[in-house]
């Protein structure tokens, strides 16, 4: 009989141990639910807050014939920053699917990142340009290549140039952009003058849909996916992608790359 | 009398079409970019109407809906909810705590105007 109610005591604990694992399975099912619901729920926001614009443009432009010729213009230039709005949120919720999902295709070559770099930073040329910006390179040379699809690793750095672009100080925009190695990756760092990302922001910028920024101006322009879809990029490589900023005082993105790959992560 | 419409939404292009369109129809338009300014301009101007975005800074529509059905003396004040989340859930929310229409963005400006004529209408007469 003890040892009988011994084994049930047993039984008993493991069947505990089980029931809670299970308890908490299920909380993590939950949570990833709730995730799915929040995901679904934001994209359709802001799929419908463009179209909403483009169909009131174009039903007043369509209804009312008296607009004056300068608005029209302006309504019209609207419908189209909108619909490339859209286009490029449709692009990247696809995108940022495919990569979470696994189904992204990589094509993997050795890519010197001192190229990749001056080509994005040449790719960004005009934007640079425009807003008045001047971008300082510090490239350390003869660094090993890397082992990495090159177009995935191109769209990290535009994205990174472009937020920096977009966040740059108005007057004397400045961008630096250096690549150094250390124990055995590869290093690049963006740095730009703008406002800094506040300790706040720094945890939800890499969240979906989720934009640093003073929210009682406008919102910044952007999909709020870019950062997301970049880390998911990054680590894929076996890398990591991390911001350090102090409010007010610039914001420097950096990201590495293992000159070799250890394993193979999702 | 010219009646007043307060639009409070923090999208810039859907305010600038809403201004033009309920310009073009008569009406005196205000505008608020946040929740927080958009009770400010409810009880500085007392508008007839007010079109109210559910995601906004500061205060969601549903809140500010809230507040102004507090008020006995802004009972009279249209409420129209609007939103870029279309569920049905978001929708009698919206309904139940005040709001006497919820509209689905994208709408129809035809519509919207038709709607926002016929709320006035009604409490005028």
């Amino acid at each position: 009989v003890v040892v009988y109610s011994h084994r049930l005591e047993q039984k008993s604990r493991e069947l505990e141990a089980a029931t809670a694992e299970l308890r908490q399975a299920n909380e993590r099912l939950k949570e990833l639910d709730r995730m799915k619901d929040d995901f679904v729920s934001m994209v359709t926001h802001e799929l419908r807050t463009p179209l909403t614009s483009i169909r009131a443009f174009s039903e007043i432009l369509r209804q009312d014939p008296n607009v004056e010729l300068s608005q029209r213009k302006k309504f019209l230039d609207i419908i189209t920053k909108e619909t490339e709005r859209l286009t490029r949120l449709i692009n990247q919720v696809l995108d940022l699917s495919k990569i979470e999902s696994g189904r992204a295709e990589w094509h993997e070559s050795l890519v010197d990142m001192k190229e990749v770099i001056g080509d994005s930073v040449a790719g960004m040329g005009q934007v640079f340009e425009e807003r008045g910006i001047r971008v300082e390179l510090s490239l350390a040379d003869g660094l090993p290549r890397v082992p990495g699809d090159v177009d995935r690793i191109i769209q990290v750095l535009l994205n990174l140039l472009s937020n920096a672009a977009k966040f740059c100080d108005v007057a004397g925009g400045r961008i630096e952009v250096a690549l150094s190695q250390s124990d055995g990756q590869v290093r690049v760092d963006v740095r730009d003058n703008g406002p800094g990302v506040s300790s706040e922001d720094q945890a939800v910028i890499f969240e979906k849909f989720r934009q640093a920024g003073d929210v009682l101006t406008s919102r910044p322009q952007g999909t709020g996916l870019g950062l997301p879809i970049s880390r998911h990029i990054v680590e894929h490589h076996g890398g990591r992608l991390w911001v350090e900023s102090e409010a007010g005082r610039g914001a420097c993105f950096s990201f590495t790359l293992p000159f070799r790959r250890v394993a193979q992560a999702a | 009398v010219t009646k007043k419409i307060l639009i409070a939404d923090d999208e810039p292009n859907i305010v600038t079409a809403l201004e033009f369109l309920l310009q073009r129809n008569g009406y005196e338009v205000m505008i608020a970019r946040n929740g927080e300014a958009a009770l400010k301009l409810v009880e500085a101007e007392r508008p007839d109407l007010v079109l109210l975005d559910v995601m906004m800074p500061l205060k969601s529509g549903y809140e500010v809906c809230q507040r102004i059905r507090e008020r006995a003396e802004w009972r009279h004040i249209r409420i129209i909810m609007l939103t870029a989340k279309g569920r049905d859930v978001e929708m009698s929310k919206g309904l139940s705590i005040g709001a006497d229409l919820y509209i689905t963005k994208p709408f129809s400006t035809q519509e919207l105007v038709a709607k926002i004529n016929a709320l006035l209408g009604a409490a005028s007469s």
